[in-house]
């Protein structure tokens, strides 16, 4: 049986969306992912909650995020970390923005989207080896803004449509017309903004030509942003644990780190609260780590170490990831390591190289 | 009756009732077919959402949806409830400003002389009717009714 998923009901509610538009979906029941029993589903959700998720009984079928914020910035980035459970299941997924459009309530300037996101889609789709699509949610040219109209979600209501009738027909996706229109129109988006784009010195230092899977259609190549910088792990290591402990240890989960020579460094910020990192961070770093460091489909298959620069103390740091925090969820998934103002902390697959998460801990630190 | 319940009801009854939604932004989630209701705030980054925003009749209303009127009043992380927030908002933000403002983040052309006013909407009234704001009761029964200061309704 066909049911919709949801996290808030205003986003496949017929009078509030698209799914009056679907000749499957406005059928459908629409079911809280609260009242879920279906262990598929629910998997899909153990990194962030989706959107919507549409299943047949406890077979997921396509999971959707939407979002109607400007695409620049973390805007689209943040929400990623959900679109990489899905991939990693085998679940195709449609991710719904915006390419352009402005604030509603600051300047009129208009804002582009971030092509990394695309570049990461179609990357995830070869590490994954599943259709990962961006759809887009049309923009009123009169206001700049996204359209509300009755019909303005209509292409988005006929690609969902298509994806579950190649479902039930046993049709390969990428014979889909639909979806072919939607990876060309991926493609163009690709090209179109990435011209835009400056390059990083530090990361043309290394790859001259732009890293291998960051690079448009034409082969001009994207960039991280300056937020994340690739640096050499061995000096890095020894500084950062010069400025905690002194000397560097060396055991095995510090020998597994200095076997890649180079790493990936984000630096995010905390919430005012300071019990976690802000919100657009922990999904930023997990899609800079598929378009960025990945050569395979697990997280132990990088060609760098992804490491998070996180400014917060040990003690809050343990008790946030006790009370398990989306933010901090992700980040201790992906990450190789985390490095707070007082302690360095292994995570992800280097902490299960062997026993003990603290690497190093300032000495007056609990 | 959810918070999404009473917000879709009552969006539904203000479109009925010639009533123009500018923006209107659900509970938890992105609509899909309503501009975002966020009026920018000098003291904090991002602004205030309001969940309805509409005009008519020289009348403009900011709604705060919740199923009861007790969790309209209780205070929030911010040590504040909706009734406050809603008092804040028109107090730093006079009619003129608001009109200026709407104009200039969705087009919407509203006529000069006219007031502002905060309205709760609620599905149960479980506790004292406060009697510094407009109450409108979204009921499974009856549709919407307005419990004080009707004559801004008619």
């Amino acid at each position: 049986m066909l049911r919709v998923w949801y996290d808030a009901k205003a986003e496949v509610h017929p009078e509030t969306s698209w799914t009056s538009l679907s000749k499957y979906c406005r059928s459908a029941p629409l079911k809280s992912l609260n009242s879920c029993t279906f262990t598929k589903v629910l998997a899909l959700n153990s990194l962030d909650r989706h959107d919507v998720i549409i299943a047949d009984d406890n077979e997921p079928i396509l999971t959707i995020e939407q979002t109607n914020t400007v695409p620049s910035g973390h805007n689209l980035p943040q929400r990623f970390a959900k679109l990489i459970r899905s991939a990693e299941m085998g679940v195709p997924s449609i991710f719904y923005f915006q390419e352009f459009s402005r604030h509603s309530y600051s300047d009129k300037t208009l804002r582009f989207l971030n092509p990394r996101v695309l570049l990461a889609q179609f990357r995830m789709e070869i590490l994954f080896d599943t259709t990962c699509l961006a759809a887009i949610w049309p923009t009123d040219p009169r206001t700049s803004s996204y359209r509300t109209d009755s019909m303005a979600h209509a292409e988005l209501a006929k690609l969902v449509d298509a994806i579950i009738k190649a479902h039930q027909t046993g049709q390969a996706l990428k014979d889909v017309a639909l979806v072919q229109k939607c990876r060309n129109n991926m493609i163009r988006m690709i090209n179109h903004y990435g011209a835009q784009y400056t390059r990083s010195n530090e990361w043309q230092e290394f790859f001259p030509s732009g890293y291998l899977w960051a690079r448009d259609y034409t082969a001009r190549p994207i960039d991280p942003p300056d937020s994340c910088r690739l640096v050499d792990t061995k000096p890095y290591l020894e500084k950062m644990w010069g400025k905690i402990e002194g000397r560097m240890r060396r055991n095995r989960k510090t020998e597994f780190l200095l076997s890649r020579p180079k790493s990936v460094v984000f630096a995010a910020t905390t919430t005012k609260s300071g019990t976690g990192p802000e919100h657009p961070y922990p999904g930023h770093l997990a899609m800079l780590d598929i378009l960025y460091a990945r050569r395979g489909p697990t997280i132990g298959e990088r060609f760098f170490n992804l490491i998070c620069e996180l400014p917060m103390h040990l003690e809050q740091y343990k008790t946030s990831t006790l009370d398990n925090t989306t933010g901090l969820r992700i980040l201790n998934e992906i990450c190789d390591l985390v490095v707070l103002d007082d302690a360095i902390v292994a995570s992800g697959i280097v902490r299960t190289v062997s026993a003990g998460a603290v690497l190093a801990q300032l000495s007056d630190a609990s | 009756m959810s918070e999404f319940d009473v917000w879709r009801r009552t969006t539904r009854w203000l479109s009925d009732n010639r009533w123009q939604i500018i923006c209107a932004n659900p509970p938890g989630g992105t609509a899909g077919h309503y501009q975002r209701c966020r009026i920018p705030r000098k003291d904090a980054r991002g602004g205030d959402e309001v969940d309805i925003t509409a005009y008519r009749n020289g009348v403009l209303a900011l709604f705060e949806c919740k199923s009861k009127l007790s969790h309209s009043l209780r205070e929030n992380a911010r040590s504040e409830c909706d009734k406050d927030k809603l008092a804040r908002i028109l107090r730093t933000n006079p009619f003129e400003q608001l009109r200026l403002f709407l104009n200039f983040a969705h087009g919407i052309e509203i006529h000069p002389q006219g007031v502002a006013i905060g309205c709760l909407a609620v599905e149960e009234c479980d506790q004292t009717v406060p009697s510094d704001i407009v109450i409108v009761l979204s009921t499974r029964v009856s549709g919407v009714d307005v419990l004080n200061r009707a004559e801004l309704f008619e």
